[in-house]
């Protein structure tokens, strides 16, 4: 499935209020708590950030956690107002991010980690980034991913 | 062995089936001496040259494939590393393989790079790739665990 099918306007947070990463980490979270535990989410993925920031560099980040109360994938894209300190690989501030959920199971697998390379190749884009940072609509958001995914 | 004689260990990633036993013996080290696990993949140039001739997809399809399919690598490892409880970081990078290698080991301060051995590769390809390990051997400033 292509990253901009996997999208929708309810998926997608722009200028969110955080000053520090369990702030961005919630709000991400918070479109796709509906039916789970918040606070399993959230722990789950802040675990997981104290093993190796998911930072990226370059504003970019893609907090991903698989976890077993997770039925279906899902994909929340999110835009900071301001910058927030991620301990980001090159010690950036980050400002663009996706959250990526994914289920425990096998099969579910290559979906998932197919999913985080296509968001990682797309964002190695200073184009894409540029655009990101700069639109006001979530549509605008799918209308950009759709544009520059293979 | 020194139960911490690794603090940094860099794990280089090739999208190949080799993957699996470089990547279980780097995260054994890393765990034997609660070392911090860079996992790097490098889109080699050679690579995008050679399958440009062999194939009918432009350069850029190309890129974008090999890319994508190191990520996936990298996301791969760094998801066995952090099961693991190993504190790991992905990188990816482009260029010739064994130049990079090098180049980031050095830069990231690597006490130990991990590699796999080309075994099950044929001709010039193997040739290739046995000669990317050697450079890499004889160039890094740091020991080099060849995982064959």
């Amino acid at each position: 499935m292509k990253l901009s099918e996997s999208l929708n306007a309810d998926r997608i947070v722009l200028d969110f209020d955080a000053k520090k990463k369990e702030d961005a980490i919630g709000a991400l979270a918070d479109p796709v708590v509906n039916g789970y535990d918040r606070d399993t989410i959230l722990n789950e993925i802040i675990e997981r950030e104290k093993l190796g920031s998911t930072g990226v560099g370059q504003g970019v980040a893609i907090p991903h956690v698989r976890m077993a109360e997770v039925m279906e994938p899902a994909v929340v894209f999110g835009r900071s107002a301001k910058p927030v300190d991620f301990d980001a690989i090159d010690d950036e501030p980050c400002s663009l991010f996706f959250l990526v959920l994914g289920p425990t199971s096998a099969d579910a697998q290559d979906g998932y980690l197919k999913t985080m390379a296509k968001i990682s190749r797309l964002m190695r884009s200073a184009d894409v980034r540029s655009k990101l940072a700069s639109v006001a609509t979530a549509d605008e958001v799918i209308e950009i991913i759709a544009a520059n995914e293979a | 062995m020194d139960e911490h004689l690794f603090g940094k260990i860099l794990l280089v990633v090739e999208g190949s089936d080799m993957d699996h036993a470089v990547m279980a013996s780097a995260i054994a080290r890393a765990m034997a001496n609660k070392a911090r696990l860079i996992a790097l993949n490098v889109v080699d140039h050679m690579v995008i040259n050679r399958l440009k001739r062999l194939s009918e997809q432009s350069t850029a399809e190309i890129e974008i494939e090999l890319e994508e399919k190191g990520w996936k690598a990298l996301y791969f490892a760094e998801e066995q590393a952090k099961d693991q409880g190993v504190p790991t970081m992905i990188l990816q990078e482009s260029g010739v393989v064994e130049n990079v290698v090098v180049s980031e080991a050095t830069r990231l301060n690597a006490d130990l790079i991990v590699l796999g051995y080309p075994r099950k590769m044929q001709g010039q390809a193997k040739r290739l790739a046995q000669g990317r390990v050697e450079k890499v051997v004889e160039n890094a400033e740091c020991s080099v665990l060849i995982v064959r």
